[in-house]
């Protein structure tokens, strides 16, 4: 009961006291315990080369230094992955969310047997586990001469984000009511000016949701990239960091760990601007079978 | 969905139109590829070029008696039962623990649910780091605590290997129950836990009989179907340990990944692939089933 005055008898009371001490140092203990590798590798980010491999290890850096971050971003090769990354992404995410809202206002709005049972199927293929899929899309790219191009990998993403974008943004335009886009009707709008003038811009905030989860995902992906890329030029991210663990020799642990700390950086201020939001929605979500 | 009205009218024309786009790339993107997945499954395809001489069953056959299949098939139930049983313990306690008042609670939600969000190759590489062989802290942390007396190789090690990655994956995905748990004990009526404690309902009785019969069908679901995700999820072992050492972290999905990329053996990939979708059905028929029951509930 904050903010309450306390009675006599509630001053100490040791019972209660002892109770919050065990709360609190259970909540500290539990967050230490799951942020730590966050952590480690940040401040791990900024230790010298040498101090890295250094047995046994320090917890934190006994120099700070930038170099890490320094000779990441001299190297050419890594700008070519990150400039991969952000266009990958980017299309990616467009193309989902242009095509998928689309659909999803047809299956919103729309309710013949054909279109719904699309709608249900959708679902299924968004449930297709990876590597059943990784399979024939390998098949489909050899063949079409699609192997080794960023092409590839925005039709691997979409085959997941754009089912995902279809279903989410169905249940958000089915809570918009149509009543709006009728009195636009009436006001003289035409069908497609009424979607475009009330739905769409209420619909702004899920389609800025599902653009970053979907924008997330593809950001993150590194299975199809892994079988699809082989060539430098084409390398995004995540298969750089891949490909540096998969060496025998030792780790430039330097480079991984920075290039780690900069993968993080678009997913963590995403997830700031849509935070409240998105616990809620995982948690309904979850239980519907998101 | 609304039913259409004058001003409204149910324009087929408009549907199709719209959900065209969205069709076409579903139909060739997940559709076909499922067909191709089970028509390669009957073929023995060798060659680069994809074409496969029709065999049969043969395929399948060949996997219910190899040794190394059966081996995935076990590793792959340790790997999904121990992360989703340690998943619901973690869960469900922390969930319990975050929806008590205290200051700061939405800062320490946000910091348990965090590895959620994290990447899954910036886990990985964290982890690695961690788990090193020489140098890695878990292993000296451990050593200055005199629980071991040299470090372990935790990804390398025969022994450890399976439980490191179940590690991983745990501290990875159990917020996903503690998101869904929270979400369901933020709805139970304050008036329940009001009326138990005039009837004099201790703190335990009244999680015994309030809290618990109430989260339990979401906390059953939500752990089904991380289940069902785990099941599929092989990200964390192709990166650190490959299926090894000596196949004790190869689990289905790895097989089928090892099996299309390594031996392209094609056929024999895609037909494996299919026995894991089948399991992968089970599960998730069992999931449909449940989740029914408790709508109807509802």
């Amino acid at each position: 009961m904050r903010g309450a005055v306390p009675r006599n008898e509630e001053i100490f009371d040791i019972k209660r006291f002892g109770r919050m001490l065990m709360l609190y140092s259970a909540v500290i203990v539990s967050i230490c315990v799951v942020c730590f590798p966050m952590l480690y590798i940040f401040v791990s980010s900024f230790k010298p080369g040498s101090e890295l491999v250094q047995v046994p290890p320090t917890l934190f850096p006994g120099e700070w230094t930038l170099d890490n971050y320094r000779e990441l971003f001299r190297q050419q090769d890594f700008m070519t992955y990150f400039k991969n990354s952000v266009l990958l992404a980017v299309i990616a995410t467009l193309l989902s969310i242009i095509l998928g809202s689309v659909g999803a206002y047809a299956l919103s709005r729309f309710n013949f047997r054909p279109i719904q049972i699309f709608g249900q199927l959708s679902l299924l293929s968004y449930m297709l586990p990876e590597v059943l899929i990784v399979i024939p899309l390998y098949v489909y790219v050899a063949n079409f001469g699609l192997a080794d191009t960023l092409t590839s990998l925005v039709l691997a993403n979409i085959c997941f984000t754009l089912p995902l974008t279809l279903w989410f943004m169905k249940s958000y335009f089915a809570a918009i009511p149509i009543a709006l886009e009728e009195s636009a009707m009436i006001d003289g709008n035409t069908r497609l000016q009424a979607f475009r003038k009330v739905t769409l811009p209420l619909a702004l905030p899920g389609l800025v949701s599902v653009g970053i989860f979907s924008f997330n995902h593809t950001w993150n992906e590194f299975i199809f990239a892994l079988v699809f890329i082989s060539s430098d030029s084409k390398s995004v991210l995540p298969l750089a960091l891949v490909r540096w663990m998969g060496q025998d020799t030792i780790h430039d642990w330097g480079a991984m760990i920075a290039a780690s700390v900069i993968i993080i950086i678009p997913t963590l201020v995403f997830f700031m601007i849509i935070q409240k939001k998105l616990i809620s929605g995982m948690a309904s979500g979850g239980v519907k079978g998101g | 969905m609304e039913k259409a009205t004058a001003i409204y009218p149910n324009d087929k024309k408009l549907a199709y139109v719209s959900i065209f786009p969205s069709f076409l790339v579903i139909l060739f993107l997940s559709f076909v590829p499922l067909l191709i997945v089970i028509r390669n499954s009957f073929l023995k395809i060798d060659t680069g070029n994809f074409e496969g001489k029709f065999v049969g069953f043969k395929n399948y056959l060949f996997f219910l008696s190899d040794p190394s299949f059966h081996n995935a098939f076990i590793n792959s139930m340790i790997w999904t039962f121990g992360s989703v049983s340690l998943d619901m313990i973690l869960g469900l306690g922390l969930a319990l623990l975050l929806n008590e008042s205290f200051k700061f609670r939405g800062f320490a939600r946000a910091a348990i649910i965090s590895p959620y969000l994290m990447p899954s190759i910036v886990a990985i590489t964290a982890w690695r780091f961690m788990m090193d062989d020489f140098n890695g802290i878990i292993s000296h942390f451990l050593m200055k605590l005199n629980i071991i007396d040299e470090p372990i190789g935790w990804l390398s090690d025969q022994d450890w290997a399976m439980f490191a990655v179940i590690m991983i994956s745990v501290w990875k995905l159990f917020p996903f129950i503690v998101i869904a748990v929270l979400g369901i004990l933020q709805s139970i009526p304050n008036e329940l836990y009001e009326a138990a404690r005039i009837d004099g309902a201790g703190p335990w009785r009244r999680f015994f009989k309030i809290t618990f019969p109430f989260i339990l069908p979401v906390f059953l679901l939500s752990s089904l179907l991380r289940a069902i995700w785990t099941f599929h999820k092989f990200d964390i072992i192709l990166i650190l340990t490959d299926g090894g050492p000596l196949d004790t972290t190869n689990t289905l999905p790895m097989f089928v990944f090892y099996e299309a990329f390594t031996t392209f053996k094609m056929g024999r990939a895609s037909a494996s692939a299919i026995l894991m979708l089948l399991i992968l059905l089970v599960l998730a028929l069992i999931y449909l089933y449940f989740l029914r029951r408790a709508e109807k509930k509802s």
